[in-house]
């Protein structure tokens, strides 16, 4: 069970990094979008700091997954972001369903490895 | 100390659930906005799912709080949301600005007051589940 802990987490965490740098450095040419999904992307951009702040929670997130470093609270940062990214893909991109996917429920999975460490949080009082 | 949490949370708490229910009654006046606010919010509209999925958190956080049960789980449900309230506000939206710096520095507060629920989560060492 160790080594699935760890292999998810290296791909998850290179997936972020993937993910991130090419955002930071153009790597790729914009794709183009087309409905709803460019209505949404144009939103995103007019706000002005959603994606620097998205991307650079992924470099993070990426960056501690791929050490194995503070992954506790990685979890915990990372799940909104998985959440959002699995919804966007559902609603706007099919395409990208299989990754989403894997990202959320390894994300999900991940949380499941320290289950120990989250329980004092669901405590009702 | 003790006070100042009821009192925040409660606050909180009732500014959320007004917020989510004049969501979902169309209660919100249109807002006389900048473009780049009205581009940002057709966007999240077109996106379908962003809008419900967050009034939906917004009100179970709220009610929470309300009642002050699970209140360490909807301290960290919460802060994203309340983060991005306050970013929103602060490039799009000035007028609400003071609101959206209560919410995010009241979620902060209430995180600190039950600092000792977060520690396990900032320690280097962690037991695995299955070990």
């Amino acid at each position: 069970m160790k080594i699935a802990v760890t292999i998810i987490r290296s791909l998850i965490g290179l997936l972020l990094l993937f993910a991130s740098i090419s955002y930071f450095f153009h790597l790729f040419p914009e794709p183009s979008l087309t409905g709803d999904m460019k209505t949404f992307n144009d939103g995103l951009k007019a706000s002005g700091y959603l994606m620097p702040l998205v991307k650079t929670i992924e470099l993070l997130c990426g960056i501690a997954f791929v050490t194995g470093k503070f992954n506790k609270i990685a979890n915990i940062v990372l799940i909104p972001i998985s959440v959002n990214i699995f919804f966007t893909h559902v609603c706007l991109a099919p395409d990208g369903i299989p990754a989403a996917v894997f990202l959320l429920v390894g994300n999900i999975f991940l949380i499941y490895s320290r289950w120990d460490s989250y329980k004092g949080l669901f405590t009702a009082n | 100390m003790k006070t100042a949490t009821f009192f925040i949370r409660t606050v909180i708490g009732l500014v959320l659930i007004s917020m989510s229910i004049a969501y979902f009654f169309n209660l919100i006046p249109e807002l006389e906005s900048t473009e780049n606010f009205k581009a940002f919010h057709v966007g999240l509209i077109s996106s379908v799912y962003l809008l419900p999925l967050i009034e939906i958190t917004i009100f179970l956080c709220g009610v929470s709080y309300l009642l002050g049960q699970y209140v360490v789980l909807t301290n960290i449900i919460i802060l994203p949301v309340s983060i991005n309230i306050l970013f929103i506000d602060f490039f799009l939206n000035p007028n609400g600005l003071p609101l959206a710096l209560f919410i995010f520095l009241g979620n902060l507060f209430l995180i600190y007051s039950h600092r000792k629920s977060y520690k396990n989560l900032l320690t280097r060492k962690s037991v695995m589940h299955f070990d």
